[in-house]
């Protein structure tokens, strides 16, 4: 609870069911690999403080069940978040075709703006990939995603995956792009001392943020 | 300004449950008689009990204090044998489940005993009629597996609904209690009879077909049987007092929130009304002890000793969505302090699995039922409908009922967004 941030982030991971998301979350938060993890059931929720351009951003990361059937509970936990990792396994090509609905999902229950990063996981099964980096990059082209191929098993990307989106948020809460007083922005101001000098960053500075 | 246009009701409604949320915080802060801080030690008394009622700002129900009660001892191998007849059937089942309810089953028993409770062998065969569905049944289950095994790699390439499941059964089969002994280790055959049990109940069930959380239970079902057979129509057994839980339309589960929501708002209307302030009246943090009825929380141990509770169907229907409120009632203080929100609600509840006292949920929630009962009368009819308590015609009640309503919307079509408007604005 006493922990020092200048911004608090809202993201999810989002994708097919048995892609990797809550190995990827377990791997950004402990650093290891999970064995014998089970498959999520609802949502799970995980937290990090991460530098970030100068700035200490904590992640409040909302992992959800990837079966198409309860997308009625999991798709509530959407609103308003800033940020997601949108998760594809490179072995399985079905994975990679569902991307768009998951995306369109994404836009238009979280939010418009919100940032995401197209993230094709198990990297290290290169004998069995289904889906190459090439048309991966095209898809987050055609999209305006950015894009890592990582490994929740080696932790290859990881940390990167999640900073790199965070570190967009950052760099468009800067240029203006991103307004973090707007409801629903996902985006909250930590205990640290703003940098940002608005009138509008005072009244933001005064919400408890809670994770 | 943006999101109030794009989103009126979410803006509004987080506007609301804001001011809702300080006025409630404030009234107990100010209005909470000395001794109240012990409110979750002291539920099971009467006064205390009142003292909630009151403070919490809702129609009090003004109902009669909640009773004491006990576990018992399992079933044991004499209590058995004494409702196992000479030739086979089994009598005096209500006394039989009674003792089940109040202790579980001595462990060397379930293996016979669940059969039982499973509806897979009815109570009244005898030794040779058993025998005699046992050894159809064992057909019918390698009919099954004949059906699902004999597609040709074509007709998979041209059944992408069929590929689907048998991927994503596959998927699960591989992280399912893989912790436990018995599924332990690479090239394990107990996951390939896990895998052919899923795959022959897609078969036997295709229209619901394979849905993530099935895998969960049938685990501790196939570890108990260690046989595809015995295991395979257990589950069946299982599946057919569960199966709302896995439809396509979420039916069930939202209709189970629904009922959670509106016990919680009788039992312990101060959390119901935080809860609803704080982004969680929707209760979806239940949604992972619902759907795989608490397998997730518990030990292998207790989540038997759990199930065959249930299994009885005593002493009411629905009995697990009083063990819900028992535990969230018990983690009460917990989830309210610290102003604690969505996030923190959720991590909270997730992060109790494998610290839940058995035993003292099972009495909590027994002796809320029994509390409930006694005070039917004064219950909305929605209560009395979902714990099967006859629905009074008192005039008081339907007093009750109008208050009741007045705050309660029920969802008038299946929509999703439909369903979290009115189970959000049904408690605020």
């Amino acid at each position: 609870m006493s922990e020092s941030y200048d911004y608090l982030f809202k993201f999810l991971v989002i994708g097919s069911a048995g892609t990797g998301k809550s190995c990827l979350l377990h791997q950004f938060i402990e650093s290891k690999f999970k064995e014998d993890s089970s498959h999520t059931i609802g949502v799970e929720f995980g937290s990090k403080v991460v530098p970030v351009s100068g700035k200490q951003v904590k992640l409040q990361i909302w992992d959800t069940a990837g079966q198409e059937r309860f997308k009625s509970v999991t798709r509530s936990y959407y609103r308003g978040a800033a940020g997601a990792l949108l998760v594809y396994d490179v072995t399985r090509r079905d994975s990679f075709n569902a991307l768009a609905n998951w995306l369109a999902d994404a836009r238009s229950l979280a939010s418009p703006n919100i940032v995401v990063l197209l993230v094709g996981n198990k990297s290290d099964l290169e004998s069995q990939r289904e889906v190459t980096f090439l048309e991966a990059s095209r898809f987050a082209q055609e999209n305006e995603l950015m894009f890592l191929e990582t490994s929740a098993k080696s932790g290859q990307n990881v940390v990167e995956a999640f900073s790199k989106c965070a570190k967009a948020i950052v760099t468009k809460i800067e240029s203006g792009e991103l307004d973090p007083d707007r409801i629903g922005s996902g985006i909250q101001y930590g205990n640290l001392k703003p940098t940002r000098n608005s009138a509008s960053a005072a009244t933001g500075r005064s919400c408890p943020c809670k994770v | 300004m943006k999101d109030l246009h794009d989103r009126p009701f979410e803006t509004t409604l987080t506007a609301f449950s804001k001011l809702t949320g300080a006025v409630a915080s404030g009234l107990t802060g100010s209005a909470r008689p000395e001794g109240a801080s012990n409110i979750n030690h002291g539920l099971s008394h009467g006064d205390e009990y009142e003292v909630i009622a009151t403070t919490s700002q809702q129609p009090s129900l003004g109902m009669s204090p909640r009773p004491e009660v006990m576990r018992g001892p399992p079933l044991s191998v004499e209590e058995w044998m004494r409702h196992a007849n000479d030739d086979g059937t089994i009598s005096r089942i209500e006394s039989l489940l009674q003792t089940i309810f109040r202790g579980g089953i001595d462990h060397a028993l379930r293996y016979d005993v669940w059969k039982y409770l499973l509806n897979y062998l009815p109570f009244r065969l005898n030794h040779t009629e058993a025998a005699e569905l046992r050894r159809m049944k064992i057909k019918e289950y390698q009919t099954l597996c004949q059906q699902w095994q004999s597609f040709t790699p074509g007709q998979e390439e041209r059944f992408s609904l069929f590929r689907d499941r048998k991927s994503l059964i596959s998927k699960d089969v591989n992280r399912t209690d893989r912790t436990f002994e018995y599924f332990a280790g690479d090239r394990n055959p107990h996951l390939d009879s896990l895998n052919n049990i899923l795959m022959s109940y897609m078969m036997y069930n295709f229209d619901l077909g394979y849905v993530q959380g099935m895998s969960d239970l049938l685990s501790p079902i196939l570890m108990l049987m260690d046989n595809e057979p015995d295991a395979f129509w257990c589950f069946v057994g299982f599946m057919d007092r569960t199966m709302g839980n896995f439809m396509m339309e979420q039916t069930s589960m939202k209709e189970q929130l629904l009922q959670l929501a509106c016990l919680l708002q009788i039992l312990d209307p101060e959390l119901a009304n935080y809860l609803n302030a704080h982004e969680s009246g929707n209760l979806f943090f239940c949604f992972r002890w619902l759907l795989v009825l608490f397998k997730r929380e518990f030990s292998n141990e207790d989540i038997m000793i759990i199930w065959e509770v249930f299994w009885t169907g005593l002493p009411c229907p629905n009995f697990h969505l009083l063990f819900c409120i028992a535990i969230l009632e018990t983690e009460r203080e917990q989830i309210m302090a610290n102003d604690n929100g969505l996030s923190d609600i959720l991590a909270h509840v997730n992060s109790l699995s494998m610290n839940i006292d058995r035993d003292a949920m099972l009495c909590k929630a027994e002796a809320m039922y029994l509390q409930l009962q006694a005070n039917a009368e004064k219950l909305p009819k929605m209560a009395c409908l979902t714990l099967g308590l006859a629905v009074s015609v008192d005039a008081s009640a339907a007093e009750q009922e109008e208050r009741f309503k007045d705050t309660h919307v029920t969802p008038s079509d299946d929509e999703d967004d439909a369903f979290e408007k009115a189970i959000s604005y049904s408690f605020l």
